[in-house]
């Protein structure tokens, strides 16, 4: 059996639809209109103990509604979902002890006081052992290179390093599902690699189920197997990462050095130019036709050099939310 | 039990690092009390000192002097306010995602809140007492037995004011904007629980309705319990009801913050 089941989950927000100006709100006093808006519509998926699993999307998609529901936050107006045995809106105390969510956009540690506190106060939550606390502190301050600011005030540490400590504080009752919420936003290269090794090596070494969303395609490329592609709150693709590229991209990119440059209207014939800036050009060629097109442009040109290209990711999925328009998602 | 042991102290280490601005707030609450003491005096000349309502000049004085004392207890700065941003802004989640109740949580913090209160006060406090006692216009020492009582109402006036600052932050849960609630709650409060004159020198009809809400029991009650206004029978029925204002207000608390979260959005982020 999985470690998450969750079959049909739905989540429909009632929001109130005000009407633009003072006349607007008068009228709101007497007549109410609502709108539906399904955040989450029909959503199924199971992840095994010990998977990394993605959730891409755009925003308003339904990723965080999702996780909030999965951790118990939010009840859901359809469908079932399982983690661990427990059904996670009715926040047992055993299945809270046995998870973490951390949102990059807020913060659960004390703001006034050093993130030692928190941690102290958050070992007697969750009731962790003195020796098992001091060990995995030890090794998390350590992995994240935070050891000197254990003992300032959370206001007086960096986003990057605020962002460190949070994750310590999720990690030190050892859960055994992590749901991240956008964990590097707004960092920095660096902390964002940090963050990302950190996390990686406590799915390897300890087993832990993650999921997680983030919006930096490095992120997802660096740390999950598989993706769950999700858009005006319905699964749209479940599987590994090069799969989308060969589900939705319909082309490839070929870039070309010449020798001896041919006329611009001369590429059109290969396929749509991205880029022509000679010596060198870049070349937009249907995916079944790329191996035809370079092997022309290699026998009717001075070719120097020639290779071929995925479509960055970030475009594929952009094309993909776009133009799944909004008829079969939000009303 | 660890867990919330452990919140109050880290509670306490939080309101340490604004000690001064606490300690100032302090000296602050007092001024009004100079104001009572010119107010009153000059009321009591017009009329040759006759009492008023069994008020004397002294035992009005003793009177405003308690209610701080009262105050102390029932008052929670911030709490209902809090609580209501906390639901608004999705804040609530930390404590939603980790194995802690959050009226547990609350509550021990409040507890460290007013213990580093009374630590703070407890200097000016005591002047205020000397000087007030020296003057003669306060008995030194109500008696054991009254003692006691008074205590037992002052804990009890805590936990009525914590429920009903509770109470009113959990609206929240329903309303984006909690201000004017809270507002209407405060006027209430400041007037009927006898912050503001004894609930004594009220018309008796209007008096008749306030001794049969909960607010009195935030100030007044405490305040005529050290003054000795109660027979040994009228002391029980009082902590009699008190104690069913509070069984009743923690099944409302208890509701509404469970009705409440069938509606909380966890919104933000």
């Amino acid at each position: 059996m999985s470690l998450i089941q969750v079959k049909n989950l739905s989540k429909i927000y009632k929001v109130y639809r005000k009407k633009p100006g003072f006349l607007g709100a008068v009228k709101g006093l007497f007549h109410r209109e609502y709108n539906d808006v399904r955040a989450v519509d029909g959503v199924s998926f199971d992840i095994e103990k010990g998977e990394m699993v993605a959730f891409l999307g755009p925003n308003g998609a339904g990723k965080t509604t999702t996780l909030k529901m999965l951790s118990g936050l939010i009840y859901p107006t359809g469908g079932t979902a399982n983690v661990m045995d427990h059904i996670p809106w009715q926040r047992e105390d055993d299945y809270r002890r046995r998870f973490s969510l951390v949102m990059g956009q807020k913060n659960q540690l004390w703001w006034d006081l050093p993130a030692e506190e928190s941690f102290i106060l958050n070992k007697e939550i969750y009731g962790v052992d003195d020796r098992s606390y001091r060990e995995r502190l030890e090794e998390l301050t350590e992995l994240l290179q935070v050891t000197e600011i254990l003992s300032q005030p959370v206001r007086e540490v960096s986003l990057g390093e605020r962002m460190k400590l949070e994750l310590i504080a999720a990690l030190l009752h050892s859960p055994e599902v992590l749901f991240l919420d956008e964990p590097t936003i707004g960092l920095d290269v660096i902390a964002q690699r940090t963050i990302r090794e950190c996390i990686a090596r406590y799915n390897r070494e300890k087993d832990v189920t993650i999921l997680l969303t983030s919006h930096y395609m490095r992120d997802v490329e660096e740390l999950c197997q598989r993706v769950l592609v999700i858009n005006h709150g319905k699964i749209e693709y479940d599987g590994n990462l090069t799969g989308i590229l060969e589900k939705f991209a319909q082309h490839k990119l070929l870039h070309i050095r010449f020798r001896n440059s041919p006329a611009e209207h001369e590429l059109k014939d290969f396929g749509i130019v991205v880029k022509n800036d000679p010596p060198t050009a870049t070349i937009e060629v249907a995916r079944a036709s790329v191996l035809d097109a370079s092997a022309q442009l290699m026998q009717k040109y001075d070719v120097e050099d020639l290779s071929i290209e995925e479509v960055p990711i970030e475009e594929v999925m952009a094309n993909m939310f776009e133009t799944k328009g909004p008829e079969n998602g939000n009303p | 039990m660890t867990k919330y042991w452990t919140t109050f102290k880290v509670g306490l280490s939080e309101r340490l690092v604004y000690r001064f601005n606490f300690f100032a707030g302090v000296f602050v609450n007092f001024l009004p009390l100079v104001t009572q003491f010119f107010l009153w005096s000059a009321v009591f000349a017009t009329r040759d000192d006759e009492p008023i309502a069994g008020y004397t000049l002294s035992s009005m004085m003793a009177y405003y002097m308690l209610i701080h004392v009262a105050r102390s207890f029932s008052s929670m700065p911030q709490l209902a306010r809090t609580t209501a941003t906390e639901i608004r802004d999705g804040e609530l989640n930390k404590y939603l995602i980790r194995p802690i109740d959050y009226m547990g949580y609350t509550l021990s913090l409040r507890v460290a809140h007013k213990l580093c209160y009374y630590l703070m006060a407890s200097l000016p406090f005591a002047v205020v007492f000397t000087w007030l006692i020296y003057s003669g216009y306060f008995a030194p020492w109500p008696g054991w037995e009254t003692f006691f009582y008074f205590a037992l109402s002052l804990a009890m006036a805590f936990t009525i004011g914590f429920l009903l600052h509770m109470m009113f932050g959990l609206i929240g849960f329903w309303f984006l904007e909690v201000n004017t609630f809270l507002f209407l709650y405060f006027m209430v409060a400041y007037f009927f629980s006898g912050h503001m004159i004894p609930l004594d020198l009220l018309p008796p009809w209007l008096k008749g309705i306030v001794m049969n809400l909960p607010f009195k029991y935030e100030a007044y009650f405490p305040v005529t319990v050290y003054l000795g206004r109660y027979s040994s029978e009228e002391l029980m029925v009082e902590f009699g009801v008190e104690a069913l204002w509070i069984l009743g207000l923690l099944i409302i608390v208890k509701t509404l913050y469970r009705r409440g979260l069938k509606r909380y959005g966890a919104y933000g982020g």
